[in-house]
């Protein structure tokens, strides 16, 4: 059974992992961005590198 | 050696211009506009973004392409980045600067805003960056305002063909900062005519005027900064090695990452010349391969021998040592208007120059109220006749601000703020 729905799972993740993929155009999801996430962490480094430079 | 150099200094400056993608005039001498330009918004002044930001690469085949030269075999297919609402939305298109591929620091923040914001996004590379160059332009020889941005319409309209019909599109608008800003209205003026994508709004963020008279500027700035060509280079690199080594070993650390070295360029860049250096090198890097596809493409025969053209694996020292020594101007005078002459009759060098100015969509714009500009009083690559022709011709529909450089405002909370009303057709016109 498992064998028999194998090429059928093959093709709809297929599908669903690559949109629609032709030889002239293709479609490929890519991790979610975290925009929020990543400039937090930037405050965050930039007040101890403004921390650091005012120990020295 | 020279090349190992290199990478390591546009490694060093490069990290520290993420924020910077074309160059100077009037805020040339200002030491504020330049560290704007080269440090870019500090993260705190960012305006609000969302948490997570779908994405999606897309890969798309040409067919007016030219012919791939071998040695650039794995640019074959232009490269696009999109992030899709799960419901109906306007569409924003957005076109990086000079060099730059669809996928940058600059895009990301402007894509996450304008998500936020419910638009699905699409972010497109410069006509001027490798992969746009070898995958999409009708020519190869990059430069040229109108041309560029008829490549970049026809691109970006064969990618909203090809999207999958679950993406259900509203309306579409087109923005770009920097070269894309000039290639954002260039595009809507197209469209214009040719209505394939029906463009609604254009915004331009810190465009150039002038193409060229930017691009003169720059080779000034360049040797004024740096010195001329391979030597000039060298010495800059000594300097700011120097530096480095120094700051590392301070600093006690040896880890080269990417927030360290923002750190280490933020120590090691002091003077006003500095500065200016990193602005014009920048720019000067993405010359680099302009000139190279353009060299390849046109047949010139300025840096690679168009009879016996360069094969993948074949060493690169001698061509990248003289492509260092190459101006913008070099690259006009001996690529540029070469192959434009000679393919166009009746063309001028004079011609040429012109169209390349962003007044090519004047009367489009004056007959169109839906073209905005947001630039900076300060921003390096205009000069005043400059800024004054943006002020006059856009008049109710720019925004002007006090300082910011080149780009060293985009993302803070004014600019997107400002932009994002200006995309939906709310502007009330500020200070001109």
């Amino acid at each position: 059974m498992i064998a028999r729905c194998l090429p059928l799972l093959v093709a709809l993740s297929a599908v669903a992992l690559g949109g629609c993929a032709t030889r002239e155009f293709s479609m490929r999801t890519l991790p979610a961005e975290t925009p929020a996430a990543d400039n937090a962490a930037a405050i965050k480094q930039a007040e101890q590198l403004a921390q650091a430079a005012a120990q020295r | 050696m020279i090349r190992t150099r290199l990478l390591g200094l546009t490694w060093l400056l490069g990290a520290a211009l993420a924020h910077a993608d074309d160059g100077p005039a009037t805020g040339l001498a200002d030491p504020a506009a330049l560290r704007a330009t080269v440090y870019g918004t500090p993260p705190q002044d960012i305006a609000p973004l969302p948490a997570l930001v779908p994405l999606q690469e897309i890969d798309i085949k040409l067919p007016w392409a030219r012919p791939l030269p071998a040695v650039l075999w794995f640019d074959k297919r232009l490269r696009v980045w999109f992030s899709a609402q799960d419901k109906a939305a306007p569409l924003a298109i957005v076109i990086a600067g000079t060099g730059s591929d669809g996928n940058t620091a600059k895009l990301s923040l402007l894509r996450a805003t304008l998500y936020a914001a419910g638009y699905h996004v699409l972010t497109m590379p410069s006509p001027t960056s490798p992969g746009f160059i070898a995958a999409a332009s009708s020519t190869g020889v990059a430069g040229d305002l109108l041309q560029d941005s008829r490549d970049l319409y026809a691109a970006a309209a064969a990618v909203v063909a090809h999207l999958p019909r679950r993406i259900r599109i509203t309306a579409v608008d087109v923005l770009g900062y920097s070269l894309g800003g000039a290639n954002a209205g260039v595009m809507k003026s197209i469209d214009a005519g040719e209505q394939r994508l029906k463009i609604r709004r254009a915004v331009m963020i810190n465009p150039p005027v002038s193409l060229f008279d930017s691009m003169n500027r720059l080779d000034r700035l360049f040797s004024q900064s740096i010195g001329n060509g391979a030597q000039g280079l060298d010495a800059l690199y000594r300097r700011v090695y120097v530096r480095l080594a120094n700051y590392f070993r301070a600093s006690d650390q040896v880890r080269i990452e990417d927030t360290n070295l923002m750190a280490a360029a933020g120590a090691v860049l002091r003077t006003d010349r500095d500065f200016q250096a990193a602005v014009a090198l920048t720019f000067r890097m993405a010359l680099v391969n302009v000139f190279y596809a353009g060299d390849l493409y046109a047949g010139t025969g300025v840096v690679t021998d168009p009879h016996h053209p360069p094969q993948p694996g074949d060493a690169t020292e001698a061509v990248a040592q003289a492509l260092l020594g190459k101006t913008f101007d070099d690259y006009f005078n001996q690529v540029f208007a070469p192959y434009h002459l000679r393919h166009r009759s009746g063309l001028t060098r004079a011609a040429l120059v012109a169209e390349s100015r962003l007044d090519v969509i004047g009367d489009a714009v004056r007959r169109d109220p839906e073209y905005y500009v947001q630039t900076n009083a300060d921003d390096l690559i205009l000069d005043a006749a400059e800024l004054q022709w943006l002020r006059t011709t856009f008049a109710g529909r720019i925004a002007v601000y006090d300082h910011g450089g080149h780009l060293g405002n985009l993302g803070d909370r004014a600019q997107i703020a400002d932009m994002l009303t200006m995309l939906a057709g709310r502007w009330g016109g500020g200070a001109p």
